[in-house]
C-alpha cells in the first residue's frame, strides 16, 4: 500500500455530504447559543444589560461574567497550550477587542442571533498597547519556547566571527499577524446525558479537548466524551477549544439541554488567536568558499500578557545549517491584541522564510549559485542534538533541486527580484502511537492532527 | 436579524402599493447585499416585498436601436445575453468582473445599482459613520482608507460605489426607468440618479424609498471599440481598486470623434469623465493624447492617506485602457 | 410544483414574530414548512431539512461552501431567504449522488483527490455542476478573450475563473481543476 495511490477512505462521505462536522450531528430540542464579542480594544464591562434580550423570543438564556460558574485556571506548567484549562467570560476584563463577553442561547439561530444585539454594554476603556514597532524596547525573553526549547542559543562567539567574515548580509524581516481560517469555523455541540458531557467538536487533538474541557468545569475527565471524526480544516486554530467550545459546555450544564455553538467568520479573528506579527534579524557571514562561518537569528514577537505564547521562530535554524558561531534569541513584547497561537508550521513558516531569503541574499554577495551555497553547508556536521538527518539526505534533496532549476543564479534588472532556493523542514517528535492508533490513508497518524497533516522537505 | 413580514408581489405597480402601505419597508431580489446588511442590522425592514418574480427580465432591443434590460434581469443573463456581447460588451465585460457565478446568478440589474459601499466602517456597527448614523462622524478619514474615494468625496463620507455593471452603463450614458406609486414613471440618467455624499451621505440615490425601478435603456452605442478594465489585489472575486470603461470611435485619420470615458473605484458613484472625453474629441489617437486625457481625468483628486496610490493607478489604467481600445477599434471610413 | 397562494401568513405573533407556509421541492422531494422569515435556505437545509451537506463557511456570500443549484443554476444558499424560494427546485450535493452511485463529479473529485479536509467539496461541485452547465450554453467568463465570440473553451484559465467563487483552504485548487477538466472534457477512468 505504502507508494501505491490510494482513494480516500472518506472521498464517497465528503464528495456526496454525507461526512458530519460539528455543528450537524442531530439531536432532538438543540439549543443555538450565540457569542457577543467586545467591541473595545482594552478595558473593563462596567454594565451588561442582559433585561431585553432575556424578554426576546425563544431566548433561554444569557451566560455572562456576572452569572457563569467559577472556572479552572490554565495550569501553566503543562508545556503544552491545549491541555489547559481555558476560562471563558470568567471577568469582566476586556484584554483584547473582539474578546468574548457572553453567550444568548435560544431555541431557534435566528432568535439567538436576533436577541445577541440587544445585550447593552457600557465599557470603560482603557488605554493599551498594540504596536509591535513602537514597543520593541520592552522585549524580555520568555521562560521558554513551546515544548521546553531555550529561548536563547550560543555557540561559539557570533560577533567575532561575524565581525571577521569576508561576506557579511544583515536584514529585516517584518511578517504581519497571520490566521489560520479553516473553512469549518469552529463549531461545538454539547449533549449533557445524566453526569457526563457528550462534546462534537472539531478538535486536532481530541485528548486535549477533553482535558481542557474537564479542567476549565473542574469535573473528572472520564466525564467528557470528545467525538471529532470530520473536521473542515485546523491549520493550528483546532489545536486548543475556544469560546465555542466552554460556552456551549457552560450552557449545556446550566440548562441540561443540548446546545450547540458556532463562531462566525468574523468571529474566528477574534475569538481564535493568530501567529503574531514577527521581526527577524538574519546576519550570516561567510568565508571566501561560500561556508557559513557566522550565523544569528533574532526574533520579536507579541504576547497577550494574561497568556504567554512565543512563537518558535528560530528553533529550525539551530539544526540546519553548520557555522562555528552561532546564535538564536527570541523576545516577547507584551501588546494587548489577539493571543498568539500555533498556526501551520509554527515557527517555521516565518523563520525558515527569513533564513532562506538571507541566504539567498549571501548567495548573491558572494556570486555562487544558491542551491551550491547550500550544498557547502551541509548541516550533516551540525553541533546541534536536536536533530540528526540521514546521511546523504540534504546533499541529495539539493542536488535534486539544482536538476529542477537549471542551476544558474539569475538576477533580474530591478534590485528585488531574481531567483534563489529555499529549503523546509520540521521537526517533530517521535513517540510511540498510542494503543487505539489507527491510520488514515492519507499516511497520517490519529494523534495529533493538523488537518490536513501533510509536512514536505 | 430583527423580524420582518413578507410578500411575494407579481405586478410592479402592487410593488408600489406594497412598500408605500408599510412603514420601514424595502424591496428585495436577490438579496445579495440586502441580506448581508439586515444580518448585521445596519438596514433594519420591518417588512419585505420580494420582487424578484416580477415581469421585468426581458433583455430586447426596442426600434431605434436601444437596449432595454429589465431591473429584475439577473446579472448573468445579461452578460451571457447575445446582443450585449456583440453590441455593449462593455456591459459584458463589467458585469464578468464583478462578484462570482453563484452571486451573478442571482443579482438583479436593479439591486446592482442599488447595491451599497463595502467600506469597512460602514460595516462595522462600533465605528463611527455618518452613512449609517447622520451625525457619528467618518472614521475611514483618520483610519484604514485604502478602498476609498479620491473623487467627488466629503469629509463627512469617502466611501466608494463598489458596482462594475453602474460604470458601464454610465459610460453607455444609460437612462434608469422608475415606477413611482402614482403609477408614473420617468426616466433618469445615471449622473442623476446617484448622490455625492456632501453632507448627506446616508442618501445616495434620488430614488424616493417607495419607487421601483423597472428597467434600464443604453441608447445604441457608439461604434469602435469597448473594453472594461478592472485593477484589484486578485485577479478574481475582488473590488476594484480602480476601473475604467472606455468606448472610442475614430476615424480614417486617427482622429478619435467619440470618446466615453468612466470610473469605478473612485468615487460614491460611477465617475462618468466628461472632461477626459472633451480632452479625446477630435484629437489624434496618440499616446499622447491619452496622457493629457488621464491627467485631465483626475485633476482635482484627493488622497487620504492609504489611498494616495489611486491617482496614479487611476491615470496609468485610463491611459492605458484608451491605447488598449484603440487597438482594437477599425477606423472608420466615411 | 406549489401554488404561489400557498405562501400564506400562519401566524403573527404578538411578539412580533412572524411565520410562513413554504413549499418547495429539495432533490426531488417536496417539502412544506411553517418557517421564521429570516431563515436563510442554508439554514433551511441544514437546521430544518436536515440536509447538512451544504456547508456553511461564512454566511455572507463570500466562500461559496453554501453553492446549491435551484431550476439548474448555482447560487450561494446563505444570501438568500427560505420564504423567496417557495415553489422553487433546488438539488443540493445530496441530491447529486451517493456514495453507491456517484455523480460522475464526485467520483472524479475522489479520483483527483480534490479535497482534504472535505469542508468546501460540496459547494466545490454543485458549483461546478452549475459551471459546466454555464459553459455547456454558452456564457463567456471574465477570463474570455473576446467575449462576442460564441465559442467557448474551458481552458484551465477560464475553469479557474469561473470556479472563483469557491475558496478551498487546504489548497486543493489544482486537483479541482484537475477533476473538473476530467469531466468536461468526457474523460473516462
Amino acid at each position: 500500500m505504502i507508494g501505491r495511490g490510494v482513494n480516500r477512505v472518506d472521498g464517497p462521505a465528503k464528495v456526496t455530504g454525507r461526512a458530519t462536522y460539528a455543528y450537524e450531528y442531530q439531536q432532538p430540542n438543540i439549543l443555538y447559543g450565540v457569542i457577543i464579542t467586545a467591541t473595545i480594544a482594552r478595558g473593563q464591562i462596567q454594565t451588561i444589560d442582559v433585561s431585553e434580550a432575556k424578554q426576546a423570543p425563544g431566548v433561554r438564556a444569557v451566560l455572562t461574567h456576572e452569572n457563569v460558574p467559577g472556572q479552572g485556571a490554565a495550569d501553566e506548567s503543562l508545556p503544552w497550550a491545549y491541555w489547559r484549562a481555558h476560562p471563558t467570560i470568567s471577568s469582566a476584563d476586556i484584554r483584547h477587542y473582539g474578546d468574548a463577553v457572553g453567550l444568548v442561547v435560544a431555541t431557534t439561530l435566528e432568535q439567538a442571533q436576533a436577541a445577541s444585539l440587544l445585550v447593552r454594554i457600557q465599557y470603560q476603556p482603557a488605554t493599551g498597547h498594540f504596536d509591535l514597532r513602537a514597543r520593541t524596547a520592552e522585549a524580555y525573553a520568555p521562560a521558554a519556547l513551546p515544548a521546553g526549547f531555550p529561548p536563547d542559543t550560543a555557540v561559539g562567539d557570533f560577533e567575532t566571527g561575524f565581525d571577521s567574515a569576508p561576506y557579511r548580509v544583515d536584514q529585516h524581516y517584518v511578517l504581519p499577524w497571520y490566521f489560520a481560517q479553516p473553512m469549518e469555523p469552529n463549531a461545538c455541540m454539547v449533549v449533557p446525558r445524566g453526569e457526563d458531557l457528550f462534546v462534537y467538536v472539531g478538535t486536532q487533538i481530541v485528548d486535549a479537548a477533553r482535558a481542557s474541557i474537564a479542567a476549565t468545569i473542574k469535573i473528572d475527565p472520564e466525564r467528557i466524551h470528545v467525538i471529532s471524526p470530520f473536521v473542515g480544516g485546523g491549520f493550528g486554530s483546532k489545536l486548543r477549544v475556544h469560546a465555542e467550545t466552554i460556552l456551549a459546555v457552560l450552557a449545556a450544564q446550566h440548562l441540561n439541554q443540548a446546545v450547540k455553538v458556532t463562531l462566525t467568520r468574523r468571529q474566528i479573528v477574534e475569538v481564535v488567536g493568530a501567529r503574531p506579527t514577527s521581526i527577524q534579524r538574519l546576519r550570516l557571514g561567510a568565508g571566501q568558499d561560500g561556508r557559513l562561518i557566522a550565523l544569528a537569528h533574532e526574533a520579536i514577537t507579541h504576547t497577550n500578557p494574561k497568556e504567554e505564547f512565543a512563537d518558535p521562530i528560530a528553533v529550525s535554524t539551530r539544526s540546519l545549517y553548520a557555522a562555528p558561531h552561532r546564535l538564536t534569541r527570541h523576545r516577547l513584547v507584551q501588546l494587548d491584541v489577539l493571543d498568539g497561537e500555533d498556526v501551520r508550521a509554527p515557527g517555521e513558516a516565518s523563520g525558515l522564510l527569513g533564513l532562506e531569503c538571507t541566504m539567498d541574499e549571501l548567495a548573491y554577495e558572494i556570486g555562487v549559485d544558491p542551491i551550491e551555497l547550500r550544498i557547502r553547508n551541509d548541516p550533516h556536521a551540525t553541533l546541534s542534538t536536536m536533530c540528526r538527518f540521514q546521511n546523504g539526505f540534504w546533499s541529495s534533496a539539493c542536488a535534486k533541486a539544482r536538476r529542477a532549476s537549471g542551476g544558474a543564479v539569475v538576477r533580474t534588472g530591478r534590485p528585488a527580484s531574481g531567483t534563489g532556493g529555499g529549503l523546509s523542514a520540521t521537526g517533530w517528535r517521535r513517540r510511540p502511537a498510542c494503543n487505539r492508533s489507527w491510520t488514515l490513508l492519507c499516511g497520517c497518524e490519529s494523534s495529533p492532527m493538523a488537518a490536513p497533516p501533510c509536512y514536505r522537505i | 436579524m430583527r423580524s420582518f413580514s413578507y410578500e411575494r408581489v407579481t405586478d410592479p405597480r402592487t410593488a408600489c402599493a406594497a412598500v408605500a402601505a408599510h412603514p420601514d419597508s424595502k424591496f428585495i431580489s436577490g438579496g445579495t447585499n440586502l441580506i448581508d446588511l439586515m444580518r448585521l442590522e445596519i438596514e433594519r425592514p420591518t417588512h419585505l416585498v420580494d420582487i424578484s418574480r416580477l415581469p421585468l427580465t426581458a433583455i430586447e432591443e426596442l426600434p431605434q436601436g436601444q437596449l432595454r434590460i429589465g431591473a429584475s434581469a439577473r446579472n448573468s443573463d445579461v452578460a451571457a445575453n447575445p446582443l450585449v456581447r456583440k453590441r455593449y460588451p462593455v456591459l459584458t465585460e463589467a458585469l464578468l468582473a464583478g462578484a462570482s457565478g453563484q452571486l451573478r446568478n442571482k443579482a438583479s440589474v436593479g439591486g446592482n445599482l442599488l447595491q451599497r459601499t463595502r467600506c469597512h466602517y460602514f460595516y462595522d456597527t462600533a465605528a463611527g459613520c455618518n452613512k449609517r448614523q447622520p451625525g457619528a462622524g467618518c472614521a475611514a478619514l483618520s483610519g484604514a482608507n485604502r478602498n476609498h474615494a479620491i473623487l467627488g468625496a466629503s469629509d463627512a463620507c469617502i466611501a466608494t460605489h463598489p458596482s462594475d455593471m453602474a460604470v458601464a452603463l454610465a459610460a453607455l450614458g444609460a437612462t434608469i426607468s422608475i415606477l413611482s406609486p402614482e403609477t408614473t414613471t420617468r426616466e433618469v440618467s445615471i449622473g442623476e440618479f446617484y448622490r455625492l455624499p456632501g453632507t448627506t451621505p446616508d442618501t445616495e440615490t434620488n430614488l424616493a424609498a417607495r419607487e421601483l425601478i423597472t428597467a434600464v435603456t443604453a441608447p445604441p452605442p457608439p461604434t469602435g471599440g469597448q473594453r472594461y478594465r478592472k485593477v484589484r489585489d486578485r485577479t478574481s472575486y475582488e473590488f476594484a481598486l480602480v476601473s475604467v470603461a472606455v468606448i472610442l470611435t475614430i476615424e480614417g485619420d486617427n482622429t478619435i470623434t467619440e470618446a466615453r470615458v468612466a470610473f469605478g473605484g473612485v468615487a460614491h458613484m460611477p465617475w462618468r469623465s466628461t472632461e477626459a472625453e472633451t480632452a479625446l474629441t477630435g484629437r489624434p489617437a496618440i499616446p499622447a493624447t491619452y496622457q493629457a486625457a488621464a491627467d485631465i481625468a483626475i485633476e482635482g483628486a484627493v488622497g487620504r492617506g492609504d489611498n494616495d496610490f489611486k491617482i496614479q493607478l487611476a491615470r496609468n489604467t485610463l491611459r492605458r485602457t484608451l491605447a488598449d481600445v484603440a487597438a482594437i477599434t477599425d477606423r472608420r471610413t466615411s | 410544483m406549489a401554488d404561489e397562494t400557498d405562501l400564506n401568513t400562519v401566524e403573527h405573533k404578538d411578539s412580533e414574530e412572524s411565520e410562513y407556509r413554504v413549499a418547495l421541492t429539495v432533490n426531488g422531494q417536496l417539502y412544506h414548512l411553517t418557517l421564521d422569515p429570516r431563515t436563510s435556505l442554508l439554514d433551511l437545509l441544514r437546521e430544518h431539512i436536515r440536509l447538512t451537506g451544504t456547508k456553511k463557511g461564512c454566511d455572507h456570500g463570500q466562500c461559496g461552501a453554501c453553492t446549491i443549484l435551484v431550476g439548474g443554476r448555482r447560487i450561494t444558499s446563505c444570501l438568500t431567504l427560505a420564504v423567496m424560494h417557495n415553489g422553487d427546485d433546488i438539488v443540493t450535493i445530496e441530491g447529486l449522488g451517493s456514495p453507491d452511485a456517484l455523480h460522475p463529479l464526485q467520483a472524479a473529485f475522489i479520483e483527483r483527490d480534490a479535497f482534504q479536509c472535505g469542508y468546501c467539496t460540496p459547494g466545490q461541485i454543485c458549483s461546478a455542476v452549475g459551471m459546466l452547465a454555464e459553459a455547456c450554453a454558452g456564457w463567456p467568463s471574465h477570463a474570455t478573450a473576446d467575449v462576442g465570440s460564441e465559442h467557448v473553451e474551458l481552458t484551465p484559465s477560464e475553469i479557474r475563473e469561473r470556479m472563483s467563487g469557491n475558496i478551498c483552504r487546504c489548497a486543493a485548487y489544482p486537483n479541482i481543476v484537475a477533476a473538473i477538466r476530467d469531466v468536461s472534457e468526457g474523460a473516462t477512468q
